[in-house]
């Protein structure tokens, strides 16, 4: 391009600089949304990898009751073992000053040398210090969030002991990514939930554990890493030579809950990051298309001109990309920016929420090229269109004005449909005709606010979803105000009697769990198995009852049933169905190995859960009628007392109040939730605006004429704008009515891919969804409409009409 | 239905001479403005023959009819230099830059660059000014300027004052026989105004596509003096 051509350009981008920077404002709305839902999709991801690498994340734990120490000497030599590591694991509770609940807490022992697997990082940086005893870091959020400082003082209660320990500061594990309390809901409360390394000789004695390891922590060897069938097979192995000691759980990294948790909310981002992002980005490269094709069109004299002089065609269409390549350039760089302010923005969400060593927002000159090259590339594509045009013409023809459109009468001025058309006021004949003539470009108008608003419901009936699924499993499955567990199963009738009479309980229902392995045992089909968590529910179960969840289990349950109601994620992991033969490997009491059925699906939300009366888990334990899972409900009034009360016996492992996790889980929700929600909102609401103006912009720089006719005839400004938002009207309401159904279905596509066996998302899209993304639909298109006529009102009209024709 | 055959231009035989001055009259849709685009290579006739002859031993005859897109392109920039009846200067250039869009492309030598043909034509204090600060007469100088300084053969001016006053007509008028007589260039000129006619060499007229006559000296004289009162 020649410096005059190239003057010509600079000039001819800032004359324009209004349409162009509505064009760069879309693309920069196109390329953040796309920069910051990958960038966090990557930042999470990677930080994940490089945490579980540096700090050596086992690949399975296997929990026993006791195992002497000389035994991992002896299984590290089983073939496909890499390393093994003994530890101690406890649940205990801790008190901290001026914190009235118990925060319950898992005691995980640190050898004198350190640990192979699962290490510690410290908040402060550098190495970890050796503990002495009554020495112990503490897990980040919890340390964190009680605002507590190395050499502060804890009381732990650990079986019925008090001991006094001092903190060295906080640190993070890859195996405490996520810390739930057990029986705790779906978010963490580090307030009331807490990991303590302590020194592991110093567990072992209060564990009563001399000598021994209650659980093995190891990595299998490089040969058979990542082959899943293979590692089974060792998990299998080392497990029947620890069953002597009591295997309660063998799991591989990937079902380790932290594990999930995190993975299932990378996988959510990768969906949520490739759906959306990718359809925002198809609108801008489309709308982009368009007007960049309409601007470069209006110019045909000019390039009539300089092919007259003498320039070939692909000079002048090289000049011409300067357009496209000027808006693609501009949207590229600020939505860099405001890509990267949001994904620092998105990924203190995710720090708040995952104890997690998360890195500072990435920087992925790639994925900014793929972004700023699909916006270039699809501007470009309609600046080649549009000066395409105007070169294939000889340049006698391209220097005079494009002849006058073809007049000919729409679909809807034929047939019977014509006497309708004869009713129509003229502003709405001129309305139907643009929209009919232009069909590209209505279908773009259409395209911006279908997608919009499909984003929109879609996302807003996930935050429904949410609210549904904890409102499911936390009011409509649980009644109870108090869960207790216990250390030991106890027997159920006296625990009764006895839990009754403390203060302020007004009822008790005794429930059982245990930990059991299932093996989906259906003919012709491969056997498929998952470590799960028996729920025995006690007779007439009023309190805790996720059967409730599905009528007919809940009407069908039975105390004398013989066999298992599954959740049906369950039943589809192990490939049973109703009726199926079901085999349940026991891992605790008797440990044995029994058949049973699957007697009912329940449809439940979180986890995989297996459910039938205690009365039979009692049996098949080989006991008689015990529990150690008490629920209580109690007058809140006295909830100090009942808490004195229960924490000081030893028995006692846990207790959850479900009002406290409620709150919990609601305000981490409101919180991480509602600032992705407004997000999100806001950035379709954007993509609509930019879109919609774009898109009357261009209608309005072809219909400038009438515009000036209309203008002459006394119209006002504002007059003529209602007749120019007539079309965008039109074409949006019935883009954001098909967006209703859009946002379903897509609702429908991402409530499937979130299937997980640690939570489903009910498909739910309710009204007020719909109703409040047709709201923000409303007010941005309203927005739109005003910049319109300010377009339409600084007009040089007279201009317009003494252009020759 | 089938579309209605027009023919613009229609059996046309005509040969200019190098250094000459060809006025073209004819009523408007008389196929004027379609030969000029035809000499111009701006169009190509659907049949016949349109020859250019190069200065001796500059480049053998030219084919316009059968040259491809480049080789049209390459023809108008370094033979041709067109005036329009609407100037059509770039808007967001000024005087000078409009100029030297045409002489960015041509290395034919000649007497002027961008600058001395805005001298040429009286405009050499006006160079920095956008087309919108310069007069209808002022823009159609630069665009004779921008004709003028690739040094072309032939200049095309398709009804160059048909847009302007009659005084600035007049001016133009001037510039364009000083520039054919001082510089030897082979003008062709189309135009509907019968005043212009006194600085022809010769005079043709066109009606419906057909050369219908050349005008007599005399009758060019009768033609200037109707048109003069």
């Amino acid at each position: 391009m020649n410096r005059q051509l190239f003057k010509k350009l600079l000039r001819d981008l800032w004359l324009r600089k209004g349409s162009l920077g509505a064009l760069a404002f879309i693309c920069t709305i196109g390329i953040a949304f796309l920069i910051s839902s990958y960038g966090v999709y990557f930042d999470l991801r990677d930080s994940r990898d490089s945490f579980y690498d540096t700090y050596a994340l086992a690949d399975f734990h296997i929990l026993v009751k006791a195992a002497p120490e000389n035994i991992v000497q002896r299984l590290s030599t089983l073939p496909g073992v890499g390393r093994l590591e003994g530890g101690v694991q406890l649940e205990g509770r801790t008190e901290v000053q001026g914190f009235a609940d118990p925060v319950q807490t898992t005691l995980v022992g640190v050898p004198r040398k350190g640990k192979a697997f699962n290490r510690l990082l410290p908040l402060s940086g550098g190495e970890i210090q050796q503990l002495e005893t009554d020495q112990a870091y503490a897990s980040s959020a919890f340390y964190q969030e009680h605002k507590l400082q190395a050499g502060d003082e804890l009381s732990v209660i650990l079986l019925g002991q008090k001991e006094d320990i001092t903190l060295i500061g906080g640190v993070q594990s890859p195996e405490w990514v996520y810390v739930l309390a057990p029986g705790g809901g779906l978010a963490p409360d580090p307030l009331r939930t807490a990991v303590l390394f302590m020194p592991l000789r110093q567990l072992q004695e209060a564990g009563e554990l001399e000598n021994s390891y209650n659980i093995l922590m190891g990595r299998f060897s490089e040969e058979i890493r990542g082959r899943k069938e293979l590692e089974k097979q060792v998990l299998d192995r080392i497990s029947a030579e620890l069953h002597p000691y009591g295997v309660t759980s063998a799991l591989p990294r990937s079902q380790f809950l932290s594990v999930q948790f995190l993975e299932s909310d990378i996988v959510g981002l990768k969906v949520s990051a490739s759906v959306m992002p990718t359809l925002c980005l198809i609108i801008v490269a489309v709308v982009l298309n368009v007007v960049i094709g309409r601007l470069v069109a209006g110019q045909r004299t000019v390039v009539g001109t300089l092919k007259a002089l003498g320039y070939p065609s692909f000079s002048i269409t090289f000049h011409y990309l300067g357009f496209g390549l000027a808006v693609g350039v501009l949207g590229a760089a600020l939505g860099t920016v405001l890509g990267l302010w949001l994904q620092e923005g998105l990924l203190s969400i995710y720090r708040s929420v995952y104890e997690l060593p998360i890195n500072a927002a990435g920087f992925y000159p790639e994925l900014i090229a793929i972004s700023a090259g699909l916006s270039l590339g699809f501007a470009l594509l309609g600046t080649a269109f549009g000066v395409g045009s105007a070169t294939r013409l000889s340049p006698a023809t391209a220097m005079r004005p494009p002849p006058p459109e073809k007049g000919g009468r729409i679909l809807l001025e034929r047939g019977p449909a014509k006497y309708l058309w004869e009713l129509l006021p003229f502003s709405w004949k001129l309305v139907l005709r643009a929209i009919f003539r232009n069909p590209f470009r209505s279908l773009v108008t259409f395209g911006s606010a279908f997608v919009a608003t499909t984003i929109m419901v879609e996302s807003l009936a996930t935050g429904s979803a949410i609210g549904v699924l904890i409102d499911k499993e936390f009011r409509q499955a649980q009644k109870q105000d108090v869960t207790v567990l216990l250390r030991e199963a106890r027997n159920a009738v006296s625990v009764a009697r006895e839990f009754q009479s403390l203060p302020g309980v007004w009822s008790v229902e005794c429930h059982l769990n245990s930990p059991a392995v299932l093996r989906g045992a259906r003919a012709g089909t491969r056997v498929q198995e998952r470590e799960v968590l028996l729920f025995g529910l006690a007779s007439d179960p009023k309190l805790e009852n996720p059967l409730r969840l599905s009528p007919w289990a809940e009407e069908n349950f039975d105390d004398s049933d013989d066999g298992l109601y599954l959740s049906r994620k369950l039943a589809e992991v192990l490939g049973v169905d109703v009726g199926d033969r079901l085999e349940v490997e026991l891992r605790s009491g008797t440990r044995r190995t029994v058949e049973s059925r699957v007697l009912g699906l329940v449809d439940t939300s979180l986890g995989l859960g297996a459910y039938l009366p205690a009365r039979q888990l009692s049996l098949m334990l080989g006991e008689s009628a015990v529990t150690n899972k008490i629920l209580l409900t109690v007058d809140l009034q006295k909830r100090d007392a009942l808490v004195e009360e229960l924490q000081r016996r030893p028995e006692v492992l846990n207790i959850t109040w479900r009002s406290d996790s409620l709150q919990q889980m609601e305000t981490t929700l409101q919180q991480n939730l509602g600032t992705m929600l407004t997000v999100i909102v806001v950035f379709s609401g954007c993509l609509a605006f930019g879109a919609v103006l774009n898109t009357a912009l261009v209608s309005l720089s072809e219909r400038e004429r009438e515009v000036g006719t209309l203008r002459v005839l006394g119209y006002t400004p504002f007059s003529v704008t209602a007749i120019f938002s007539g079309e965008s009207l039109l074409l949006n309401s019935l883009g954001v009515i098909f967006g209703w159904g859009g946002g379903i279905a897509l609702t429908y596509f991402v409530t499937r891919a979130y299937d997980t066996e640690i939570f489903r998302f009910p498909f739910v899209v309710e009204a007020s969804n719909i109703l409040y993304s047709t709201l923000v639909m409303i007010v941005f298109l309203i927005a739109s409409q005003v910049v319109l006529g300010l377009f339409v009102k600084n007009l040089n009209w007279l201009e317009v009409l003494k252009i020759r024709e | 239905m089938g579309e209605l055959e027009v023919r613009a231009l229609d059996q046309v035989t005509l040969e200019v001479q190098r250094g000459e001055l060809l006025m073209v009259l004819g009523q408007s849709g008389s196929g004027k403005s379609t030969l000029l685009n035809v000499i111009g290579g701006m169009d190509r006739p659907t049949s016949g023959e349109v020859i250019y002859y190069p200065k001796k031993d500059e480049a053998p005859p030219l084919h316009l009819e059968k040259a491809k897109d480049s080789a049209l392109t390459r023809f108008r920039r370094t033979y041709v230099g067109f005036v329009f009846q609407f100037f059509n200067l770039i808007p967001t250039l000024t005087a000078l830059e409009n100029v030297q869009v045409a002489t960015a492309l041509n290395d034919r030598p000649g007497p002027f660059n961008a600058k001395s043909s805005l001298e040429v034509v009286g405009l050499g204090d006006r160079w920095d000014h956008f087309p919108s600060q310069l007069s209808g007469g002022q823009q159609q100088r630069v665009a004779i300027a921008r004709a003028l300084a690739s040094n072309p053969d032939i200049l095309l001016c398709d009804e160059p004052t048909g847009n302007l006053d009659s005084e600035t007509g007049e001016q133009v008028l001037k510039l364009l026989t000083r520039v054919h007589k001082e510089y030897g260039k082979t003008v062709i000129m189309i135009t509907h105004n019968p005043e212009s006619v006194r600085i022809a060499d010769r005079v043709i007229e066109l009606k419906d596509g057909k050369v219908s006559r050349t005008l007599t000296e005399d009758e060019v004289h009768q033609l200037w003096q109707e048109g003069h009162h």
